[in-house]
């Protein structure tokens, strides 16, 4: 189970520095808005973070001709739907910071987005993702034994930064099948340039014979064309996992107690070297 | 049901020790130079306090 705190929290601590600047061909008034500067928990979703950075540019745009915001970084819009961190080692792991991320009003980019009407709309995609993610761990055994008022306390324990709070549930729903580990390891491997569907496999962390399956296993068996040959465990690209690049030998298991964002999946981006 | 392990090797691994490092890298590199931006979510718990 996720048991090393110092790591937890070294984890939950990790901030973006972002820069937002309201589109310039959407700015309506004479005054320009200036820059948004936020330190952003990579662990968060961006509409949970953004309410200011909304409030203000809504005052520069045309009143009569503005939609939903959504965000665009280098012509590539922001999916609200993945965490912070995750987005920011797709697209910026190397790159220069702050993180310039540009907002929009106009022009909805429905074939690349979801729509996000609310808060509650994050509520509900968090926790579809957290009961697929212990579906696959505990065949949903431990979601389901949970009251709502647990599942409430996850949900604003991410909302508003609150680590002890989430992890007084979450550890629960980190805790080992017996001493073997996950029924399944909930994974999902993005790759980016060109960007293409994430990849999910069904995955067991532990042998039958109880040996620890390690990243090196994990990604061999599931995007083995990164691999530059079949016996060296030389990369062609680089694996970013909450903004690190993990040793191949570290067993899953452990980093998907440890190193899952809190939707309970252990998202890894694979990156091509610039 | 679930049950816990009782299995705790982190602290005599290599693989550890390198991802620790890692993330106190990755917080400098990310946090040191931008301290004074604002939190976008602020952690403080706001207490009335009132007397009847």
């Amino acid at each position: 189970m996720a048991e090393d705190r110092e790591i937890l929290r070294e984890i939950w601590d990790g901030r973006v520095p972002i820069c937002f600047s309201l589109a310039s061909d959407e700015i309506f008034t004479l005054e320009h808005p200036d820059p948004f500067f936020l330190l952003v928990p990579r662990q968060s979703y961006f509409p949970l973070a953004t309410d200011r950075v909304q409030r203000t540019f809504l005052k520069h745009v045309d009143p009569d001709n503005h939609g939903e915001m959504w965000l665009e970084y280098e012509s590539q819009p922001l999916k609200w739907h993945y965490p912070v961190g995750l987005l920011f080692d797709m697209y910026n792991s190397k790159g220069p910071l702050p993180w310039n991320i540009t907002v929009h009003f106009q022009n909805f980019p429905e074939d690349e987005l979801l729509h996000c009407p609310s808060r509650d709309a994050v509520e509900a995609h968090f926790m579809a993702t957290v009961k697929e993610a212990d579906s696959l761990k505990h065949r949903a055994q431990v979601i389901n034994s949970m009251q709502k008022k647990d599942h409430k306390q996850l949900w604003t324990g991410l909302q508003n930064d609150k680590f002890d709070q989430f992890w007084t549930i979450n550890r629960k729903l980190m805790e080992r099948l017996g001493e073997e580990g996950f029924k399944y390891l909930p994974f999902r491997i993005h790759q980016v340039l060109p960007e293409k569907p994430f990849i999910q496999k069904l995955f067991k962390p532990v042998s039958d014979e109880g040996r620890l399956f390690t990243l090196a296993d994990l990604l061999r068996e599931t995007v083995p064309h990164i691999f530059a040959d079949d016996t060296s465990d030389v990369l062609r690209c680089e694996v970013y996992i909450q903004g690190v690049n993990p040793p191949l030998e570290t067993p899953v298991q452990w980093l998907s107690e440890h190193f899952s964002y809190p939707d309970n999946f252990l998202h890894i981006a694979l990156v091509n070297p610039s | 049901k679930p049950k816990k392990s009782s299995v705790t090797t982190f602290g005599s691994d290599k693989w550890r020790k390198i991802l620790l490092n890692q993330l106190h890298a990755r917080n400098l590199r990310e946090l040191s130079k931008f301290q004074h931006y604002e939190q976008a979510i602020e952690r403080t718990t706001w207490v009335k306090k009132g007397k009847m």
